[in-house]
């Protein structure tokens, strides 16, 4: 691991105050927690967190070695490795906050590294489950992610830039990318855009890419997070670049571009027939998401002649009981399920449970009964919701779900005509969002056959033999496999 | 740029504040219209619409005397607790003796509806239509519903060439082809496919009869999945009755020579019929097991078809309603200026057509020795 001294170096440059007890004594002052020991037998000083070092480790190397030893032993004893010279205020006084023990040895100062690992062990990510595949999924330390990530690319290509976000959190970022595949253009870009960012701390990686990003006021997240390392890796090796951010389970990558968050490792993992009709039913789930219940309201408000005919008395046998226009009708019930779903998303599980038989039954039965909606729309309203989960990325379905109100009401004002308006209007914002200056909506424009082979469909491997063009890397061939 | 289009759009949703809505519980749908001469009185229309309840078992049935359809659906306006639109039309029923006379001008309002689509057909009706829309039937359900399921089904009309409102108007347009609409009558049971009106632009002027209106879908378009019934094909070994079913094949229009009225010559037409199809029934006609056999057989049949085939031609050409579209073809074959100068409907009723039918037998599965 490269992080840490690449920063020292940098602050070398700047100006340099020589680190003494005092003043280190200085900079941690009012932090409750931070320990200030003096050793028994050799006389040094220790200041360190107990929370953030590794207690048993620094008992068994430093301070027993040093309890035992005299005073005179003590510079021989700290010279060499584990242990190394501090010569910088400043990196001293953050070794210390990355959880190394400083030690005092007369006029030296020396530092110890013991960072204690904290956080949970690595599981299944709950946001991204599939069925076959790895199970792994990334946690809070960035140790631990970039460990898997390592764990599967096994070649000292895979480089990585350590970064620090936050002015005053100081959080710590690793930017990977495979050295020949990645566009080195990119990785620049993204590395400036990270050091560039003033904020006080980014708590996680979905905050972290609205700093980066170049069209902060679009409704559409432009770099794909994901908390699946196999998805990572994948990225990796076609050429992207991916960000791991100290403290937070999603990693992202770059460039992106919208069709990728329709896809799911799953789909790699699936014989190609089955992985092609995994996408295109997600894309039809897109569909049904953005369109339907405004297609259920341009209907019944403009377009009659549109229903069959046997369907038509039925709905509007239904619709006579209810006291609202179309419009008003799918505006609430669309309300109703979100409030649903933001309650389930906030209570806890047990709880949960409890607000989905609610829900069934209000939206279900009795909203039906009471004429307050007709039953049509809860079926629409339903399979839209449905449709909405099948979007493996949240964030994009989040982004997906209040496009869907916008239509809603274009469908109601203007119909059909609206509906289209609506969608006419997202696709030439879509065309105009870039992420890392490519186009958002690659491969469709700018139109890329080889690479609709592994968008809109999966297709099979044998034909999957160039990397993305989207990721301009300068390696394109990614197999070599003949038919 | 951004802003421009945001104006766009709020521009677009507050001048829309005109827009006409067509809630569906406060619209009621005509399912049909009939039209029909009313008694007595000149240039006056006997309208009839039937608009379906929602339990799908019963309709509104309004009736009025008035100049024009638009007229009486003012009238049924004042009526009706809920706006009249046309979007699901299904049926146009004209009565006989109207369609005789000329169905553009009472009904050009909703033949000029954008709403109605292509399932609405286009029917001429025999016998009291008052009755009709007032009758209970058996197979259920109401008229409108019945009539647009029985002509979905009808062997003649399904599939082959449908008598809707766009081909309706289609042939009504093009002055190479003439309209056709599908003819229905009582009988004790419902009602009943009674055959296939032609019409010389919008007058109803022969009826072909329902028996022969298989002969006339092979002579209008390509067969597709046609039954034919043969009852009197003449063989060596005698006359008998033939079934051929699930009938595919092509049907082509060779222009010999186009019309020259100047040298008062008429058109040579003939026409192709080239047919496949499954025998089912047979009587003992031929000995079939015997392989020499089965060509004789589709000679004969061959031979009947075409038969058939011209004297519908020559009952057509009697009106001149050129209602299988010969005069597209023939309009290919000549220059604009004398196909413009040319009655086609004349010219048709002149010609010579003769029709060619080749038959061959697709399979006819396990058959009886007639011998043994």
């Amino acid at each position: 691991m490269a992080d840490g001294k690449g920063n020292d170096a940098g602050a070398n440059a700047a100006e340099k105050t020589k680190p003494t007890l005092a003043l280190v004594a200085e900079s941690v002052k009012g932090c409750a927690d931070c320990l200030h020991e003096k050793l028994a037998g050799s006389g040094a000083e220790l200041i360190y967190f107990p929370t953030l070092v590794d207690l048993d480790c620094l008992q068994r190397d430093l301070i027993r070695p040093l309890s035992q030893a005299s005073p005179e032993q003590l510079n021989s004893l700290l010279s060499g490795a584990p242990y190394r010279t501090a010569t910088d205020l400043k990196s001293c006084a953050k070794s210390i906050m990355d959880g190394a023990a400083a030690v005092f040895a007369g006029q030296d100062v020396y530092l110890f590294d013991a960072p204690k690992s904290t956080g949970r062990k690595i599981e299944q990510s709950e946001t991204e489950t599939i069925i076959t595949g790895p199970h792994d999924g990334f946690v809070e330390a960035l140790e631990e992610n970039l460990g898997v990530i390592r764990k599967r690319i096994r070649s000292p290509k895979l480089k990585s830039v350590a970064l620090e976000v936050g002015e005053v959190a100081k959080t710590r970022a690793i930017l990977l990318y495979v050295e020949g595949l990645a566009n080195e253009q990119f990785v620049t870009m993204l590395t400036d855009r990270i050091q560039d960012i003033e904020i006080d701390g980014v708590s996680d990686a979905n905050m972290l890419v609205q700093l980066i990003d170049e069209n902060p006021n679009s409704l559409f997240p432009q770099y794909l997070t994901t908390e699946r390392p196999d998805a990572v890796v994948s990225k990796l090796l076609g050429g992207r670049i991916a960000v791991i951010l100290d403290g937070s389970p999603s990693v992202f990558s770059a460039p992106t571009a919208f069709l990728e968050f329709f896809s799911s490792p799953d789909d790699y993992y699936q014989r190609w027939p089955i992985g092609t009709a995994l996408r295109i039913l997600r894309l039809i789930g897109f569909l049904i998401t953005i369109c339907f219940t405004a297609f259920y309201v341009s209907v019944t408000t403009f377009h009659y002649e549109m229903i069959p005919h046997t369907m038509l008395l039925n709905l509007a046998e239904s619709r006579s009981r209810v006291p609202f226009p179309p419009l008003i009708e799918a505006l609430l019930m669309e309300t109703t399920i979100e409030l649903l779903r933001e309650a389930g998303a906030r209570l806890p599980t047990k709880i949960g449970q409890t607000i989905g038989i609610v829900g069934g039954i209000v939206i279900g039965q009795a909203a039906v009964q009471a004429g307050f909606t007709s039953n049509i729309l809860i079926i629409a309203v339903a399979i839209s919701a449905i449709a909405s989960f099948v979007i493996p990325s949240y964030i994009m379905s989040a982004s997906l779900r209040l496009i869907r109100f916008g239509l809603i009401v274009l469908a109601g004002i203007l119909g059909n005509l609206g509906l289209i308006f609506g969608i006419g209007f997202l696709v030439v914002h879509m065309a105009g969002v870039t992420n890392l200056g490519t186009s958002y909506l690659t491969p469709i424009a700018p139109a890329k056959f080889m690479d609709i082979l592994d968008t809109l469909v999966r297709g099979p491997f044998w034909a999957l033999k160039k990397r993305p063009s989207l990721s301009r890397s300068p390696n394109k061939t990614r197999a070599k496999i003949k038919r | 740029m951004r802003r421009k289009g945001i104006g766009w759009l709020l521009a677009l949703s507050l001048l829309s504040g005109c827009a006409d809505q067509k809630i569906l519980e406060k619209i009621g749908f005509a399912r049909t219209i009939i039209l029909e001469k009313a008694e007595g009185q000149d240039k006056a229309l006997k309208v009839t619409i039937s608009i379906p309840k929602t339990n799908q078992t019963e309709s509104i049935v309004y009736t009025d005397v008035a100049r024009s359809f638009k007229q009486a659906k003012i009238h049924f306006d004042m009526q009706n607790d809920r706006r009249i639109v046309l979007g699901q039309l299904r049926q146009v029923m004209f009565g006989a003796s109207l369609a005789r006379q000329g169905v553009w001008l009472p009904m050009e309002s909703v033949f000029r509806d954008p709403a109605i689509g292509i399932r609405t057909h286009v029917i001429v009706a025999e016998g009291d239509i008052g009755r009709f829309v007032t009758r209970k039937y058996v197979q259920g359900g109401t008229m409108g519903e019945y009539i647009d399921n029985l002509l979905r089904s009808d062997p003649a009309t399904r599939g082959q060439f449908d008598t809707n409102l766009h081909t309706f108007l289609r042939d009504y347009y093009d002055d190479g082809a003439e309209p056709v609409a599908t003819i229905i009558g009582e009988t004790v049971e419902g009602l009943k496919v009674k055959g296939i009106a032609l019409f010389v632009r919008d007058r109803y002027v022969a009826k072909i009869q329902a028996e022969d209106a298989m002969f006339f879908s092979l002579l209008r378009s390509d067969a597709k999945n046609v039954s034919l019934f043969m009852d009197e094909v003449e063989t060596p070994r005698g006359a008998g009755s033939i079934s051929l079913a699930n009938v595919i094949g092509k049907r082509k229009i060779k222009i010999l020579s186009p019309p020259d009225p100047n040298r008062k010559k008429p058109a040579r037409i003939v026409v192709e019929l080239k047919l496949k199809g499954s025998l089912m029934e047979y009587d003992d006609l031929l000995e079939m097991n015997n392989l020499a056999s089965q060509p004789v057989l589709e000679r004969a049949m061959g031979k009947y078809v075409a038969d058939r085939c011209e004297r519908l031609i020559r009952e057509m050409q009697k009106p001149g309603a050129d209602g299988i579209g010969i005069g597209s073809h023939v309009r290919d074959r000549m220059r604009y200026k004398d196909w413009k100068a040319l009655d086609w409907n004349q010219a048709f009723s002149d010609a010579e057509i003769e029709v060619v039918a080749d038959i061959k037998i697709r399979d006819y599965g396990r058959l009886i020795d007639a011998s043994a």
